[in-house]
């Protein structure tokens, strides 16, 4: 094959020499620029799934050297807001290892595929399961996912993060979250604050009357429950079974009034679809929704906040400690008030 | 290993440019193209390994086929008839276990609502490319048109990285030759408008097609989720489809045409424009060309093409669209799609021959007219070939229809307050956003009015068998070209954090 390149024309060298430094100058200065961002922290993490707090807890667990842990807790915000490890441990033998690896935003399908990861790099003992009726709502459009083995070796360390950068690197995603990372990673008063304790928990530190009025005053829609996440909930279940585990599957502390009366019926009929789901493999659902905390506990209307996570924490504490069940499924009428 | 990514772009690439350019000096020309070869295996394997040994095997079978026929048998004999009809059966049978075994079970199963079940089939990638292009080559073989081939010259024809995963379904009077005549060495102007066009298919795959893409994804899983779209929406979702799917496809050929420069081997053109095209039987001349000219050649005139009278030659059409949606992938939405292009066709068969010699029909007025009939049918077309099922399609054409409502941005409500009252419009929010409209105003315009790479680059000729060029921008290796050429490179590289597959690799 020849080319018709005449000698009046810029040689095939230089021309290829300038279009390699354009484009290196374009990307070769601002990637110098955004490596070094990262390896001094403030940069976001890599968008392993594209949920930032998901990926935060990716960094989180591949910067902590203890890759092995006794009680693992998994969920969504339920679990990252509503335990406070330090209350937790407390109640728990000394020296067990535990981790929050809860992250917001996250699907029971989601919190599935990571918790395969993270019984491949853990191996806890305990599994916790905090899952609020919010976990199992519909959402719209398709569901973000992440590359399971990509996430088992960037927790692992075994996987250089330069290459996961490039992978996964999108200016428009680093720029829009530069500063406000910045902001999230160093407060508790943020909903979306991804500030971990040394176990991965983020107790908030939002009270009433300074909070997101529309969080606070949200109610709970039965309606909106997706048949599919019982099948994930199922799962969740016999993975942990399967591999001779106990899986605690616990329903937080919901503040008053977020049920309203009309739904406590389907409300109750969801209590009894988890609890059937997992009595048939010998699990329980230990329901703390009415619990019976004052709003001062509460940072909106079910999450709890850096007073109410440890109450609750020392109870989830005490019962991950015991052998069996103190509490099967409780409903919204007849829940042990405090 | 996709072409739009670091992993293949900043080092599967230059370490591959660096072996041809070691061997070359080194060994030769063989070592040089062997190279070549085992780069294009590593590339495969990069996928599943394990499957590394279905392609080798499938290529031990077919190459020793081929030399059966060649030295054995006498030409076009009954005994080679036989050993052409077990080769392709043999890549056929292969072909249907792989990529139909499970559509056709579940097919049966649903008919006969029994639960006949078998275990979800892996799809080898590329199975549908690789298995085509050599039923051609045992086709040619028996016809007598292929010289003997060295098992590293077959290897190399069928293996070659730049065509093996989405095509084109290369031919091997288009190759080989090329690899008999090459010396073996890299030669910078070959690397310069490889890159080149390179950069222009990376540019279009990860900027515009990327670009667009999730709004149309957004529409489509909203219409599969039951939400049905209104007007707006279900159009801005079709044409965002449409221009999605377009720039894939078109950055795809664009950079096989230009990794295959980059080592001395021209490919052959594959897309050319196909918005552009003023009928069914332009389209399919302009879209995925080598797949149109395969059916052609190895199905359409195998069936008796048109020599056999009006109504078999538009069955002989019909049967090859069928199996040419058949092809993209085992599902019915693909099969209607594919039916619904040979209706196209007959329909334009039969149009051609009405309007034969009318010299209204050629008029210009008339000719913009087949261009937007022409583009409605192939959006028609795009709905049942992205639709999951057969549901979806319905919903959204219902939406283009405005059976689903016609929504107005609120905005527009004051504007239009005095005749609101007798339009058919709600002003409520559209579920297509408005960013994604800007991406169409952009878009569109850039696939109707643009000249494409090709014609860009018709001074150096990157692609076999290229027409004249009327374009009023013409590449030319001067300072801006390069400096265009890093820029898309460098957008493109900054762009491609999310690694998306192209459409075509799932076919």
């Amino acid at each position: 094959m020849s080319i018709g390149w005449s000698k009046s024309d810029l040689s095939p060298r230089r021309y290829l020499a300038l279009a390699a430094l354009t484009a290196f100058v374009i990307v070769g200065i601002p990637a110098s620029f955004f490596c070094w961002a990262y390896s001094q922290g403030r940069l976001v993490a890599p968008a392993l799934s594209g949920n930032v707090c998901f990926d935060e807890k990716a960094r989180f667990l591949r910067n902590s050297p203890n890759k092995q842990c006794d009680v693992l807790v998994i969920g969504s915000s339920m679990a990252l807001n509503n335990i406070d490890s330090e209350a937790m441990l407390k109640h728990l033998p000394p020296g067990t290892r535990l981790l929050n690896a809860g992250a917001y935003n996250m699907k029971i399908s989601q919190t599935r595929a990571l918790l395969d990861c993270l019984l491949a790099v853990y191996r806890p003992r305990n599994v916790i399961f905090v899952c609020g009726l919010m976990d199992f709502n519909k959402t719209p459009g398709p569901t973000q996912f992440f590359d399971a083995s990509e996430v088992i070796h960037f927790i692992n360390g075994r996987s250089a993060w330069v290459p996961i950068l490039l992978r996964h690197f999108d200016l428009q995603y680093y720029v829009k979250w530069s500063f406000r990372i910045l902001q999230i990673r160093s407060s508790r008063r943020d909903y979306f604050s991804v500030m971990f304790d040394a176990c991965g928990s983020i107790p908030l530190e939002i009270s009433f009357p300074k909070v997101d009025e529309r969080r606070w005053n949200l109610k709970v829609d039965p309606e909106q429950l997706d048949p599919a996440e019982y099948e994930e909930l199922a799962s969740i279940a016999d993975s942990v079974r399967s591999r001779g585990l106990t899986l605690i599957c616990i329903q937080p502390p919901m503040k008053r009034g977020s049920v309203p009366m009309a739904v406590s019926a389907a409300v109750d009929e969801h209590w009894s679809r988890m609890e059937r789901i997992l009595a048939t493999r010998g699990f329980h659902l230990w329901n703390h929704s009415a619990m019976g905390l004052s709003d001062d506990y509460f940072c909106d209307y079910s999450h709890l906040n850096n007073k109410g996570a440890p109450i609750f924490s020392e109870i989830v504490g005490r019962e991950a400690n015991s052998e069996g069940p103190k509490e099967r499924v409780a409903s919204t009428q007849t829940s042990r008030i405090h | 290993m996709l072409f739009n990514s670091y992993e293949f772009l900043l080092l599967f690439l230059p370490l591959t440019i660096v072996l041809f350019i070691v061997c070359g000096r080194l060994l030769g020309k063989r070592a040089a193209f062997g190279s070549l070869v085992v780069a294009s295996l590593v590339f495969y394997a990069r996928w599943n390994p394990p499957y590394v040994l279905l392609v080798i095997a499938s290529i031990l079978f077919n190459y020793g086929t081929g030399c059966l026929q060649h030295g054995i048998i006498q030409r076009r004999g009954k005994a080679s008839r036989a050993v052409l009809a077990f080769g392709v059966a043999t890549n056929l049978a292969l072909l249907g276990y792989f990529k139909y075994a499970n559509f056709f079970v579940d097919t049966v199963a649903r008919a006969t609502a029994s639960s006949w079940h078998i275990e979800p089939i892996v799809l080898p990638l590329a199975i549908s490319f690789f298995t085509f292009t050599q039923i051609a080559y045992l086709v040619d073989v028996w016809e007598g048109m292929v010289c003997s081939y060295s098992f590293l010259d077959y290897c190399f024809f069928v293996l070659f990285f730049p065509h093996l995963i989405a095509g084109p379904i290369v031919r091997h009077h288009e190759i080989l030759p090329q690899v008999q005549e090459s010396d073996g060495r890299l030669k910078f102007d070959n690397l310069a408008v490889g890159l080149t066009v390179l950069a222009m298919g990376l540019f279009k795959k990860v900027v515009f097609a990327d670009g667009i893409a999730e709004h149309a994804t957004y529409v489509f899983s909203q219409a599969t989720a039951g939400v049905a779209p209104d007007f707006a929406a279900a159009w801005g979702g079709v044409l965002a489809y449409a221009c999605q799917i377009y720039f894939d496809f078109s950055g795809y050929s664009d950079m096989a045409i230009g990794l295959g420069c980059i080592f001395g081997v021209r490919m052959p053109l594959n897309f050319n424009s196909p918005y552009k095209a003023r009928s069914i039987i332009d389209f399919w001349r302009r879209w995925h060309m080598s797949l149109s000219r395969f059916l052609r050649d190895y199905l359409y005139i195998r069936l008796g093409g048109n020599r056999k009278g009006v109504t078999r030659r538009y069955t002989n059409l019909m049967v090859t669209m069928l199996l040419g949606g058949l092809w993209h992938g085992a599902g019915w939405t693909f099969v209607i799609w594919g039916g619904l292009h040979g209706m196209y066709l007959l329909v334009n068969h039969a149009w051609g021959k009405l309007t034969n010699g009318q010299r209204w029909a050629g008029s210009r007025p008339m000719l913009v007219v087949y261009h937007i009939i022409t583009f409605i049918a192939v959006l028609v077309g795009w709905v049942f070939f992205r639709a999951k099922t057969f549901s979806t399609a319905v919903c959204m054409l219902k939406g283009m229809a405005g059976l689903n409502g016609i929504r107005l941005s609120p905005g527009f409500e004051k504007f239009l307050s005095h005749w609101a009252a007798w339009l058919p419009v709600r002003f409520a929010h559209i579920d297509f956003e408005f960013v994604a409209f800007l991406w169409l105003l952009i878009l569109l315009p850039t696939i109707f009015f643009m000249p494409n790479t090709q014609e860009i680059m018709y001074r150096v000729r990157p692609a076999l068998k290229q027409a004249e060029s009327m374009a009023a921008v013409l590449w030319r290796p001067s300072p801006r070209w390069a400096l265009l050429t890093g820029l898309a490179l460098a957008i493109a590289l900054l762009k491609m954090g999310r690694v998306t597959e192209f459409l075509y690799f799932q076919f």
